[in-house]
């Protein structure tokens, strides 16, 4: 009797896990979630990766992927979505986990179909992707249907998809001009103020010239974490003009902000005054002079743990 | 001036409190007759630190730090280990004590009138000092008549790197000079324990049995250091201060 009731206790915890665990589609470009692209991934593909678990169910039919430009994944591919083709893909029997790799194109991805509409609605528009200026997101999306032991592949089947399915962005528009804020004069540097004009605006470049030369040579750049950068290394007293370009996230580099000149100021710190003052420090006599006391300190602390040890 | 207020505060209350506890230990012999022996200090101490930076004789009365930091005091932390060498009438160690303190204000401009306004820039000065000394506690009392009060003195030889800084580019230079080094001299200090165990001397007792900590002190001193390399030209980091902490003898 008690080996029965093991047995049964097994037999309904064993299906208890495969329903608790159910099937599901994991979706990723090797690892991350999200992507993007730019004109020079034009002609080129992504790699997605894919894992299906059937969770014990019976598996009803092929797993298949597409990219769509809705805000979510439906249960199949759309009329304007573009389905993907992979190693591992079209089989109709699979054990209870596969996985595999699928491949975008990035020339087919649907923004760049020759079903898309512009603002006005209605105009058919053919966009190659390499004259495109579009900054559109894009779902990579994934479907099975399962059925489970009792009632096999009927019409009631359901479909297993992606939790969270990944994301992909085509984005070739350059981000607008920062805006250029307070420019504070520094010895020897200017600490510049700017802030992104839109969000996905993620790194400030600094760009500057002495007034009157002919280029502008960066000045280094920023997270939009920050809302200031320095620029060093210049001349004081005199005009430099500075300017900011924005970077998005596809690396695309926006047109520069308007121009402010501002002028580099000596500052004094607290030696500097002391020595305008008369001080006749000269410095030296530094920090490893005091070697011997440290080494005389070290030597009582040496000899007061080891007293304690033992003591101990 | 209110580092010397707070010192005669303190050794107001010390002289009550102490002159409280000896009515309450009376005239027993030890405070702690069994306890472990005694063979080391350890001190955590706080006090206002101001170089005597703007008296150097060059200086022709400019006051560099006083205009820097508007005449405020550097608040140091120090750390000192002493090692009990002899203990009769009283206690003699050796100690060693290492310190730090900073301060911060904004760098100037000096303008068109010659005065000065302030820059975006912070300017800061740094010092790490370090003392090596001899020490003599006169603890008899306190380990055989219940006094709690331990007098002490300390005599010891000073050097005290130190550096300054301007923005974020790392130790200032002026004229192409580094403003950075070190400052021998020699130091001498006054000062008074209270013994807290006189307050709880169970809670005492089990400090010993547990942790090995034998006493437990609050202290005042007076810190009577000149760290100009003997007199020598520069800057002068000598200083005239009160330090208060807490001390745990093991």
């Amino acid at each position: 009797m008690r080996a029965f009731l093991v047995s049964l206790a097994l037999c309904l915890s064993g299906a208890a896990y495969a329903q608790f665990v159910g099937p599901s589609l994991e979706l990723d470009f090797g690892g991350q979630t999200s992507r993007v692209l730019t004109a020079a991934d034009c002609g080129g593909q992504v790699s997605v990766t894919w894992t299906a678990n059937s969770g014990g169910n019976l598996p009803c039919s092929d797993i298949t992927l597409w990219v769509t430009t809705a805000t979510t994944c439906a249960d199949a591919p759309g009329a304007s979505d573009i389905q993907l083709s992979g190693s591992g893909l079209g089989a109709n029997t699979w054990p209870t986990q596969r996985t595999g790799t699928a491949l975008i194109d990035v020339n087919s991805l649907p923004v760049f179909a020759s079903n898309s509409t512009d603002a006005d609605g209605g105009t058919t528009i053919t966009t190659k992707c390499s004259d495109a200026l579009l900054e559109r997101d894009m779902l990579v999306c994934g479907s099975f249907k399962y059925g489970n032991t009792f009632s096999g592949c009927s019409s009631s089947a359901t479909v297993a998809k992606p939790s969270s399915p990944p994301t992909l962005r085509f984005d070739d528009v350059p981000p607008p001009a920062p805006d250029l804020g307070e420019i504070v004069p520094l010895d020897s540097a200017l600490q510049v103020a700017a802030s992104a004009a839109t969000s996905d605006t993620i790194l400030i470049h600094l760009e500057y010239r002495r007034a009157g030369d002919a280029d502008f040579v960066s000045g280094g750049s920023f997270g939009t974490d920050r809302t200031s950068g320095k620029i060093t290394g210049l001349e004081n007293g005199v005009p430099y003009e500075v300017r900011a370009r924005g970077e998005d996230q596809a690396g695309n580099i926006g047109p520069p902000s308007d121009v402010q000149i501002s002028v580099p100021v000596h500052t004094q710190g607290f030696f500097d005054r002391y020595k305008q003052a008369g001080g006749e420090e000269t410095g030296g006599c530094a920090a490893g002079a005091g070697g011997p006391l440290l080494g005389l300190g070290g030597a009582l602390l040496a000899g007061f743990f080891f007293s304690r040890r033992r003591r101990g | 001036m209110m580092a010397k207020s707070a010192g005669l505060v303190l050794g107001a209350w010390l002289a009550l409190v102490s002159a409280e506890a000896h009515a309450q230990l009376g005239t027993r012999a030890s405070l702690t007759p069994s306890e472990s022996p005694r063979t080391a200090e350890v001190e955590l101490k706080l006090g206002a630190y101001k170089p005597l930076i703007d008296r150097e004789a060059a200086l022709n009365g400019a006051k560099p730090y006083d205009e820097t930091f508007h005449g405020a005091p550097m608040l140091l932390g120090e750390l000192e280990i002493d090692r009990e060498l002899w203990q009769r009438i009283g206690t003699l160690s050796a100690g060693f004590s290492i310190g730090y303190a900073e301060k911060y204000a904004a760098a100037v401009v000096v303008d068109e009138t010659g005065g000065t306004v302030p820059s975006a820039e912070r300017a800061g000065f740094f010092v790490l000092p370090l003392r090596l000394m001899a020490i003599y506690r006169f603890d008899w009392p306190a380990q055989h008549l219940g006094i709690p009060l331990v007098p002490y003195a300390k005599l010891g030889l000073a050097y005290t790197p130190w550096w300054t800084s301007k923005g974020s580019t790392g130790v200032e230079y002026s004229n192409g000079q580094r403003g950075a080094g070190g400052k021998w001299g020699w130091a001498g200090i006054a000062g008074v324990q209270f013994l807290l165990d006189a307050l709880e001397p169970r809670l005492a007792k089990d400090f010993d049995t547990d942790f090995g900590i034998n006493h437990t002190y609050l202290f005042a001193e007076y810190v009577y250091e000149d760290v100009n390399n003997f007199g020598g030209k520069g800057l002068d980091l000598s200083s005239r201060r009160w330090s208060f902490g807490l001390a745990f003898e093991f």
